[in-house]
């Protein structure tokens, strides 16, 4: 009887999901308690060499207790592989350690992100989107929701912060602050032109305290999006450099951030339709503005994991030529 | 349905809630003009009627210049024709619903100013509009808060008068009503459309 155990203090190893998860930084010493049938010592074998090198250093380290042995790791390559004691160097394996390198844990086929692994720029980039994408309202015949006006606008820019508006900018409608000829107070209203028919809103409508904590989300959203669609490209960036396969990484990165638009527009479109049933206006910008973020999110995770996968099998896949032939 | 429509002169404008330049450098004179129609018009935007007006008073003293177009992509037009001078309260990319045009007035018969994009901007800097007056222009008009009402700026007293009376003559001629208000009256009459 044997077994391999996590020494209780040990630097360098986890153990998660019946895998001894190994530092690529630091050297990790695991146990192995036991022998054989009649007590003889197992011999140790590695099934794939190019992951890790081991050694028993029990004989040079302090005594951990009776058949216990010390066998220190040592990372050669990001993978997986399995560390087995056996009777004999070609005996039947008595033990079985499954060992995986920090950064590329997988798991019966499934790749878990690594605690060490650098983060993407999912969420930063999901919720950047939403601040520059056009994010389309079915059933308004073009009009989408966006952050700025599509015409010219003098120096210091226009009074509204949040348009529902044609590619031309010709059919809007936009919540805006400042003088309200019609209730003449300076309040947060709607003034539109060419959307009353899918809205029902009238120009200089009110619009309530909802309308007010609108404008001041998208005033700040507007400036503060573009500030997290850099950082997004600055940690995907940085997750490029320093991973061990920057063209792997590339790849996902890449697919996530096409993802991401896909998403956005899509899950965006379906919210600015629900919330326009539940309140046109108010609730066609709240809708499309949260489903581009949670679409964005959902399209750049399911983008980047799909194209890490397709990069793997493109990598692992041989294509040998059809051999040439006289007869049809 | 038909509508009922006034239009305003306002010449002791001084609100800053309009969004018109009011701090104008010696030598430029200003008005602002306003208009109420009942019922009021579900869209924004210059009623058309208005802008017709307003097209057909400015040609009839001024070539009238405004940009026209896409991004960089646009043009000066240059009319002295009612009808393609009231595009410039339509027009799709410089947007007078949000303050995005700029209506440029100069002698009539004489060549076009030289405008390049830089001076719409300066067009809402009533510092630099001296700038304007080098290039031959003698007047702007300028879309107000919402679009709701217009600010005419004169390099002159006499071509501000000209302006308003030619205006007075097309509202006139059109059956509309005209009447030269105080700011604190304008408030008042406009306030009185949604009552």
């Amino acid at each position: 009887m044997a077994d391999f155990r996590v020494i209780p203090g040990a630097a360098g190893v986890h153990y998660i999901d019946s895998t001894f998860v190994i530092s690529r930084q630091v050297a990790s010493d695991i146990a192995l308690w036991g022998g054989g049938p009649r007590g003889e010592d197992l011999t140790l074998a590695v099934l794939d060499p190019d992951v890790i090198n081991f050694f028993d250093i029990s004989n040079v380290s302090a005594p951990m207790g009776d058949h216990l042995r010390r066998i220190r790791l040592e990372v050669k390559d990001f993978g997986q592989t399995t560390l087995q004691a056996r009777l004999g160097p070609n005996g039947p394996s008595w033990a079985d350690a499954a060992i995986a390198v920090e950064g590329t844990v997988m798991v019966q086929g499934v790749m878990h992100r690594a605690h060490d692994a650098p983060v993407d720029g999912s969420i930063p980039a999901a919720l950047g989107l939403a601040s520059v994408i056009r994010i389309p309202v079915p059933g308004t015949n073009g009009l989408a929701i966006e952050l700025s006006p599509r015409g010219w606008t003098p120096k210091g820019g226009s009074t509204s912060r949040l348009f529902i508006q044609d590619i031309a900018g010709k059919r809007v409608l936009r919540l805006d602050y400042g003088f309200n000829v019609k209730t003449q107070a300076v309040d947060f209203h709607w003034n539109q032109k060419g959307t009353f028919n899918e809205f029902g809103i009238a120009d200089h409508a009110p619009a309530g305290a909802g309308g007010e904590a609108l404008f001041r989300g998208a005033k700040y959203f507007r400036y503060g999006g573009r500030v997290l669609l850099v950082a997004a490209v600055a940690i995907d960036v940085y997750s490029i450099v320093v991973s061990s396969n920057p063209l792997r990484r590339s790849t996902q990165v890449v697919a996530g951030w096409v993802g991401a638009w896909a998403g956005c527009k899509a899950v965006g479109a379906g919210g600015a339709y629900v919330g326009t049933l539940a309140e046109p206006g108010l609730g066609t910008a709240i809708g499309g503005l949260v489903g581009c973020a949670v679409g964005g999110f959902i399209g750049y995770e399911t983008a980047s994991a799909g194209a890490g996968r397709a990069y793997d099998w493109a990598e692992n896949t041989i294509f040998t030529p059809v051999p040439a032939s006289d007869t049809p | 349905m038909a509508h009922a429509l006034e239009v305003f002169v306002c010449l002791d404008q001084e609100d800053s809630r309009w969004e018109l330049p009011v701090a104008t450098m010696a030598g430029v004179f200003r008005c602002m003009v306003a208009w109420r129609m009942v019922p009021s018009p579900l869209d924004a935007g210059v009623p058309e009627d208005v802008s017709r007006l307003m097209a057909r008073a400015l040609v009839s003293h001024a070539l009238v210049t405004f940009p026209n177009g896409r991004g960089n992509k646009f043009t000066f037009i240059h009319t002295d024709q009612a009808e393609e001078a009231q595009r410039a309260f339509d027009a799709e990319y410089f947007d007078w619903t949000q303050r995005g045009q700029a209506i440029f007035l100069s002698p009539l018969k004489s060549s076009p100013p030289a405008l390049l994009k830089r001076h719409i901007d300066i067009a809402f800097k009533p510092e630099k509009f001296v700038e304007l007056a080098e290039l031959g222009v003698k007047g702007l008009t300028l879309p107000g808060v919402d679009g709701d009402v217009a600010g005419i700026y004169t390099f002159g007293d006499g071509f501000r008068n000209e302006v308003i009376n030619a205006l007075r003559h097309e509202c006139e001629r059109a059956a509309v009503g005209f009447r030269n208000v105080t700011e604190k009256d304008l408030i008042h009459e406009l306030g009185a459309v949604s009552n």
